[in-house]
């Protein structure tokens, strides 16, 4: 998933852009762009996870159980965030502030841990029934021929599900599809990939006095349709059945390694508000929006500031922690929140959000230009929490373009990459150099061997300017004219991936082979320049960042499936059939499915062949950080932005809760 | 004289800082800046240099944001703003001084017309249109001369138009008139150059104006593209280290310097306009206490 950071942007489609560097998505969406490098991150979450890698100087002390015995209720957390909300409507946003100022307020079926578990949450369980080996070709006989136009635009009315595999778009007037209505009808046949049933919770009540029932998922469902996170939902979702007021079925459209996060991702609905046509379900709109949260929108101000209140009937405090089949904590451990109020500050300039936590007009922040982290945490009155994301920050070459399809060249300007003094003099040490292209929470499924990856992969990243002298003197001997000009470009409002491009420019000039340039636009200017599919053409290196998942998919598919052409995030209109190829067998495949150590053997042939081709050359894994005051106590980060305050604030699932010292701050 | 030595000093500075190399051939070999100013040390040059490091015997400015020798950065970057600045000036005052020839030699509608123009300009924020400029076309140098030129000349315009309505009276004026001599003729050889002092005046302020105007974008991330020597840019680079996290030590040198030769350089020039002024007389061009600020 791709993440901006703080910044971003529509039409992204379950992916979030990272304005900044952390990033990850919650359950069951696959990537957020991100902006800011350090700042917003995307926004699922969910898979599996991440042992938090903390930064050697780190104080916490994460291990320890937390003594929850002085817990002290009620209160207002302040909180700074980098980027205006851009919206309150989950299924119409992809960026990582607007997703984390949603979870106050909306809940899916399952909850994940920071390890990428998952556990029921609204569904009071849910099952595996049935997987069929099938392919999408199954679906031929349900599907209907739709017009196709010379831009591949098809004539379509409502989602399409699936497209027949064998039909080109571009080169045919007529393309077989399956919407909705015909994926009731396959299901009805017995023809689907697999089944999840969710029984859910009877009683959880809505913030407007609605009870949740089998049919919010479904309504819910709908509104997804044709939605900003629509391709990310429906690549693998085919049907949601209501079977009774409270069980409702999931069918995949094939064999899913990932089915059990992805298909529950729906954030639910209220019916009031499933009818509301996209990007309604917002204030600016005259819409407050209304789910099953802990906590209701009381207040909004464009570009200000939102503001949130405990919500009286919450179903878990009606019903007590201990309702969860698979709670084991400590009875002290609160029902829900204990936090009454929240209030989201909207500070994008991150020097200001620094000086806005040391003058006590915020609790808690993210996204700080690195240089100053070592001074908070160097401080008695502040905290610095960190945890390895899967938000990454990757340079994308002009595959499609003379000379950079060579790959050779390609290889040359990746051993130009000083992943190391990025990490060190860019960063100040607060993020890891990206060795291989997965970051550890995603090693478990994403490779067979990680010391045996990186052992592979890591001579080919390493800064080695002889080495790539020797590639780019094969590529002049060629018949390629050298010094080439090249421009770099990123997003102006990350200061710090700003300087990382400019270390890179300067790292390929000192070469010799290069003379480049370094350009930056506005972030929401940017993402729609490296959006718009004609921009694999221009011939530039485009730098941006991208919230993964616990999916290892989201670490490669995004940046390279031709599917993902002019979406988030293959920004240079890379198509290699043989990479679309694997990566759809190490996912939707039945085999996969049954075994994981096949999954991950196949994603290691999946590493090996990206870092042959170099499509892209992944600079670093950044860190989820929270800067907070020493008030705010037991805060823990989890590794996807998006998801860190909802579940600082409580989750059962690791038992974390956090709550305001007001001993220490007698001002307040 | 004195602002004409550290003007002349900053430009020599800046032309020297390192070699100039046009097709291939070496037309400027010498090097003062003891770096290239886009050289990251820490790459190669001196692995020990960090960022952000203080004022030392080998890095007499210190070391900026990324690592780059400050000292040669502020030394090479006169080449962008002193160039800017006098490539606009050059630009704004030939087409002032033609624009103003013209409006009040022939009167008239023409003149109202031409001033009606000015006037629309004047109407408009000088910086605000030029950033909008910028920002429409992107930004690189021809894009910032562009900017301070596009509407730039207006101010020159109407002194020259003014200068030219007294002197059209002058008797040398109505004499070549009479012998039969070309409008064109009037105006190149007669008219502008008799406007000249008090254009010159304005011209030499108008220098330091633009100086800090092109320093202005480069502030808001406007000017030329990050990482350049440009003395704003650089500016804009350490503006995130004004605030800092609790007890953190603000790299003063890092904003001092750049922000220091601005300073010296606009001051040189306001200098330079005053002197020019008086030499000129004062109170006939009456220009004298303009200048200074974008």
């Amino acid at each position: 998933m791709a993440e901006d950071d703080n910044t971003p942007a529509r039409r992204i489609n379950r992916r979030r852009l990272l304005q900044g560097m952390g990033a990850a998505g919650v359950i069951g969406v696959a990537g957020c762009l991100d902006g800011n490098g350090d700042d917003d991150p995307g926004d699922d979450a969910a898979d599996d996870a991440a042992d938090d890698v903390d930064t050697d100087d780190d104080d916490d002390d994460d291990d320890e159980p937390a003594d929850l015995s002085g817990i002290q209720e009620g209160g207002t957390l302040r909180i700074g965030v980098g980027a205006n909300i851009d919206s309150f409507d989950p299924p119409y946003s992809t960026d990582t502030t607007s997703s984390s100022a949603q979870f106050f307020i909306f809940e899916s079926l399952v909850a994940s841990d920071t390890q990428g578990n998952y556990y029921p949450w609204l569904a009071e369980s849910y099952e595996l029934v049935e997987t069929n080996d099938i392919d999408r070709t199954a679906y031929e006989e349900y599907m209907v021929s739709v017009a196709a136009d010379e831009e591949g635009v098809l004539d379509a009315e409502g989602q399409i599900i699936v497209q027949h595999p064998e039909d080109d778009p571009i080169e045919e007037d007529e393309v077989r599809i399956l919407t909705t209505e015909e994926a009731a009808e396959a299901v009805e046949d017995g023809t689907f990939g697999m089944q999840y049933r969710y029984e859910l919770r009877e009683g959880i009540e809505f913030h407007n006095g609605e009870e949740l029932t089998a049919e919010h998922v479904v309504e819910t469902a709908r509104r997804y349709e044709g939605s900003d996170v629509s391709a990310q939902t429906f690549d693998s979702v085919l049907y949601v059945e209501e079977e009774d007021e409270y069980t409702v079925s999931i069918y995949a459209q094939v064999p899913d390694a990932e089915g059990e996060g992805q298909l529950p991702g729906f954030y639910i609905h209220s019916l009031e508000q499933a009818e509301l046509e996209g990007g309604e379900v917002d204030p600016r709109q005259g819409n407050t929006p209304i789910g099953t949260g802990p906590y209701e929108l009381v207040d909004f101000e464009d570009e200000q500031f939102a503001e949130y209140e405990k919500f009286d009937g919450y179903w878990l405090e009606e019903m007590g922690v201990d309702s969860l089949d698979w709670f084991e904590g400590d009875d002290e451990f609160p029902d829900g929140p204990v936090i009454d109020e929240i209030e989201l500050e909207i500070i994008p300039d991150d020097s200001t959000r620094a000086g806005a936590l040391q003058n006590d007009e915020i609790d808690v922040t993210s996204g700080l230009a690195t240089a100053t982290l070592d001074d908070f945490d160097a401080s008695d009155d502040f905290i610095v929490e960190t945890t390895e994301t899967g938000g990454y920050t990757y340079i994308q070459y002009p595959a499609n373009v003379e000379p950079w399809d060579d790959e050779r060249l390609r290889q040359a300007v990746n051993h130009l990459v000083p992943r190391e003094a990025i990490v060190e003099n860019v960063l100040n040490g607060w993020g890891r150099p990206a060795w291989t292209d997965i970051p550890e929470l995603a090693e478990e499924s994403g490779t067979a061997d990680a010391e045996a990856l990186e052992e592979r992969i890591r001579p080919l990243n390493e800064h080695d300017p002889e080495r790539a002298e020797e590639l780019i003197e094969e590529v002049e001997a060629d018949g390629v004219e050298f010094p080439i000009e090249v421009q770099l470009e990123t997003n102006s409002d990350n200061d710090d991936r700003v300087q990382l491009v400019e270390l890179i420019a300067a790292s390929m000039e000192e070469s010799g082979y290069f003379e480049t340039s370094v350009e930056t636009y506005e972030w929401n200017t940017y993402t729609e320049r490296v959006l718009n599919p004609e921009y694999g053409q221009e011939g530039h290196i485009a730098c941006i960042g991208l919230s993964g998942t616990f999916n290892p998919e989201s670490f490669c598919d995004a940046l390279h499936n031709t599917a993902n052409i002019g979406q988030c995030c293959n920004l240079q209109a890379i198509s290699d059939p043989e990479f679309d190829e694997m990566v759809d067998a190490a996912r939707f495949d039945i085999d996969v499915v049954d075994d994981d150590e096949l999954r991950a053997e196949r994603y290691d042939e999946i590493w090996d062949l990206l870092a042959e081709r170099r499509y892209s050359s992944i600079t670093h894994f950044g860190l989820t950080d929270a800067i907070m005051s020493n008030r705010v106590q037991n805060f823990s980060t989890h590794p996807f932005p998006e998801s860190m305050y909802s579940f600082a604030l409580h989750a059962p699932t690791e038992e974390q809760v956090i709550w305001m010292d007001d001993d220490e701050d007698d001002d307040e | 004289m004195l602002g004409v030595a550290v003007v002349l000093l900053m430009s020599l500075a800046a032309i020297f800082a390192r070699p100039i190399v046009v097709a291939g051939i070496p037309i400027q070999p010498f090097g003062l800046a003891p770096h290239d100013p886009g050289t990251i040390l820490y790459l190669g040059a001196d692995p020990s240099a960090g960022i952000y490091d203080p004022p030392s015997t080998d890095y007499p400015m210190g070391t900026d944001n990324s690592g780059r020798d400050l000292f040669s950065r502020v030394v090479y970057g006169g080449r962008y703003s002193i160039s800017i600045g006098f490539i606009v000036i050059a630009i704004n005052g030939t087409i002032g001084a033609v624009y103003g020839a013209v409006s009040g030699y022939y009167g008239g509608w023409v003149d109202e017309i031409m001033m009606r123009i000015v006037d629309t300009i004047f109407a408009f924020p000088f910086l605000i249109l030029a950033l909008i400029i910028v920002a429409v076309l992107g930004s690189s140098y021809w894009n910032l001369v562009l900017a301070f030129t596009l509407f730039g000349w207006a101010g020159y315009g109407r002194l020259v138009r003014g200068e030219v309505l007294s002197i059209k009276e002058n008797e040398y004026v109505l004499a070549a008139k009479a012998l039969g001599a070309k409008d064109r003729t009037v105006i190149f050889k007669h008219i502008i150059p008799n406007a000249m002092p008090p254009l010159l005046v304005l011209a030499t302020l108008g220098i330091g104006t633009t100086v800090i105007g092109v320093a202005a974008l480069g502030f808001l991330g406007l000017g030329l593209g990050p990482g350049t020597a440009e003395w704003g840019t650089m500016l804009d680079a350490t503006r995130e280290t004004l605030i800092q996290g609790p007890e953190g030590q603000i790299p003063w040198w890092a904003t001092v310097f750049p922000g220091g030769a601005i300073f010296l350089f606009v001051m040189a020039m306001n200098l330079i306009g005053d002197g020019v002024n008086d030499a000129l007389d004062a109170q006939e061009t009456g220009i004298g206490s303009q200048g200074g600020g974008a």
